[in-house]
């Protein structure tokens, strides 16, 4: 522990004599933008978004409305770049629009886990007693079920959906942030800063809403970006399975669970929404590391 | 340590419980009721009293639970809704299969995980080392689904040298497929988390006092680095073990092998609440054990944290 705070000291010192700006978050930025990976993954990214937003401009036919029995299963051409499917759906119009629920299920998902996770990791190291044990024990069961498994359960147990989707993979989280924040609530709840707040009169909330958890930020936002791609990778497994959003609405997941039928004969059924997944998951894992490197300079190598 | 070791060990009753009832709260709630399963959609109002009545499915929650958990703690797990086989029965079948799979996985991601981690430490910045990180990567951010398909595509279309489904006789050639692909899946997690220890490691005092000493560079590596990246290494490596263990459902799905991975997705299908509730018990029993494995293992190595 005494490493990181050194280390930490060192990391605020560092900036003022470099940069005019002692905001270290723009110091963080700064540095981000110098790693070419992390810019990589951030185009990626963003990418990826303007795909989404404008998915019904850039698609050249409607996903689900669009459908021609006469003209299923063609291989790429130039009227269908990334061919047909079954039903003769354009398949470029169908994973432009699936990033769409990759994307929401990504950040949706992140939005349960942090909600859930700050607030019983918060509270857990805050008050510490036996409000701690409980939610430790808690979160000791919620560890005990493999991630997967426990989402799958979840999805049949509410009826699988996009809203289940959301939940299901952002309740699996929860134990893991919580834990992570209730680490850092201890690391500063006894530190100055807390102590002269304290003295002056704020309350529990206050301190730690406005006093903690704005020093915590670091750690919660690389877990966070972390946390995307494996969301975004799970939901294409549930969707795989058939427990995400459901048919007609495209998903890359059910896109290659239908594709796989006719793997044989229409590959491309398969190729395009795997891909699409790769890219994707791969754009957050690049951005991710680079914020690693920079919020946690314990990390680099 | 043997004192640590029962504190942990009954520390994971109030676990279990709490796993079991949230297994079976999630049961409870799922939509659909579960005679309809046994006795079809169709049956008159007479005979589904009567299977309620025979299941108890008429009586609350608790007595439910209670009278569940007495029969899973006299080893009897029920039976299946669908085919009345005996749970323990269809457990006893699969698992092994779920665990085969497991093996040979585990040991293409230990073999190839590790060599290339090495040498990518030991090439750190080069062209040799930004291969790795790319493809590694690369290799994380690749659904098991999609590299499944992948490969049963190349495998059944261009090379046909290999059955890229089914079980068969059950010899090894039905797992090569299914186990490169989760074993290559786990080798790239493997793989970053062994550089990254070894860099930690050559970044000591002592490597670089062997080295100054003259030693050969092998020898430092191998001798000196490795012994002590391996520490964390392996604790890694067990919980990987105990995620292949419990995480192959898709892989068993696309390569239809009738392991418990795929058949707890049948279970969970078809409602059937007995297999569904006795798969899940099984396998959280699998990974909380893991889990323990890896925490006596941390205390083993760090005496700090037998008396915390």
């Amino acid at each position: 522990m005494e490493k990181t705070q050194l280390m930490n000291k060192s990391q605020k010192k560092e900036p003022e004599k470099k940069n005019k700006s002692n905001n270290p978050w723009i110091i963080a930025w700064r540095r981000l933008l110098r790693d070419k990976t992390a810019v990589f993954g951030l185009y990626i990214i963003i990418f990826l978004i303007f795909i989404a937003v404008f998915a019904p401009i850039l698609s050249p036919y409607h996903p689900i409305e669009d459908f021609n029995l006469s003209e299923a299963f063609q291989g790429p051409s130039m009227k269908h770049w990334f061919g047909t499917d079954w039903m003769g759906r354009d398949i470029l119009s169908r994973v432009l629009y699936g990033s769409r629920i990759s994307l929401t299920v990504g950040l949706a998902s992140r939005v349960v886990t942090l909600s859930i996770g700050i607030t019983l990791g918060a509270l857990a190291g805050y008050f510490r007693g036996k409000v701690d044990m409980v939610i430790m024990r808690l979160a000791e069961i919620m560890d005990a079920f493999p991630n997967f498994l426990f989402a799958i359960a979840i999805s049949v147990a509410i009826g699988p959906g996009l809203y289940t989707v959301f939940f299901a993979l952002g309740f699996v989280g929860w134990s893991g942030m919580a834990r992570l924040i209730r680490g850092q609530v201890m690391l500063y709840r006894e530190s100055e800063f807390v102590e002269a707040a304290r003295s002056l009169g704020a309350s529990n909330s206050r301190i730690i809403f406005k006093e903690i958890l704005p020093n915590c930020m670091a750690p919660v936002i690389i877990s966070t970006t972390m946390g995307i791609s494996s969301a975004i990778m799970a939901e294409a497994s549930l969707s795989f399975l058939g427990l995400g959003a459901q048919p007609p609405t495209p998903t890359w997941g059910s896109m290659m669970n239908f594709g796989r039928q006719y793997i044989w004969t229409a590959p491309y059924m398969i190729i395009f929404p795997g891909l699409a997944i790769v890219l994707t998951v791969y754009g957050f894992n690049l951005f991710g590391d680079g914020l690693r490197d920079v919020l946690d300079p314990r990390m680099k190598d | 340590m043997i004192k640590y070791l029962i504190r942990r060990i009954i520390m994971l009753i109030p676990v279990m419980i709490g796993v079991s009832l949230v297994t079976f709260s999630l049961i409870y709630i799922v939509p659909g009721d579960a005679v309809e399963v046994i006795v079809g959609e169709r049956a008159s109002e007479e005979i589904r009293e009567k299977a309620i009545e025979e299941l108890g499915l008429n009586k609350p929650f608790h007595q439910q639970y209670l009278s569940y958990m007495s029969n899973v703690l006299k080893g009897n797990l029920g039976k299946s809704y669908i085919n009345n086989k005996s749970i323990k029965e269809s457990i006893m079948e699969r698992f092994p299969i779920t665990f085969k799979l497991t093996l040979y996985s585990f040991a293409i991601s230990v073999i190839v995980g590790i060599f290339v981690g090495v040498v990518s430490a030991v090439k750190q910045n080069t062209v040799i080392d930004s291969i790795v990180r790319g493809t590694t990567l690369l290799g994380v951010s690749t659904p098991v689904m999609f590299s499944s398909l992948l490969i049963i595509y190349i495998f059944g279309v261009w090379l046909k040298v290999m059955p890229v489904s089914g079980i068969g006789d059950g010899s090894i050639k039905y797992f090569l497929l299914p186990s490169l692909v989760l074993g290559l899946n786990s080798a790239v997690f493997t793989a970053r988390l062994t550089r990254s220890c070894m860099l930690e490691v050559i970044r000591q005092d002592y490597i670089r006092t062997a080295r100054s000493k003259g030693i050969a560079e092998k020898i430092v590596i191998f001798k000196h680095a490795m012994r002590n990246a391996m520490i964390p290494i392996s604790t890694n490596l067990i919980m990987s073990f105990g995620y292949l263990l419990t995480g192959s459902v898709i892989t068993e799905t696309i390569f239809g092998l009738p392991g418990l991975g795929s058949e707890t997705v049948r279970a969970v299908f078809q409602r059937d609440i007995p297999a569904v509730m006795g798969y899940f018990l099984f396998q959280a029993v699998i990974f909380v054990t893991f889990n323990l494995l890896v925490d006596i293992s941390y205390a083993l190595i760090n005496p700090r944290i037998r008396f915390n």
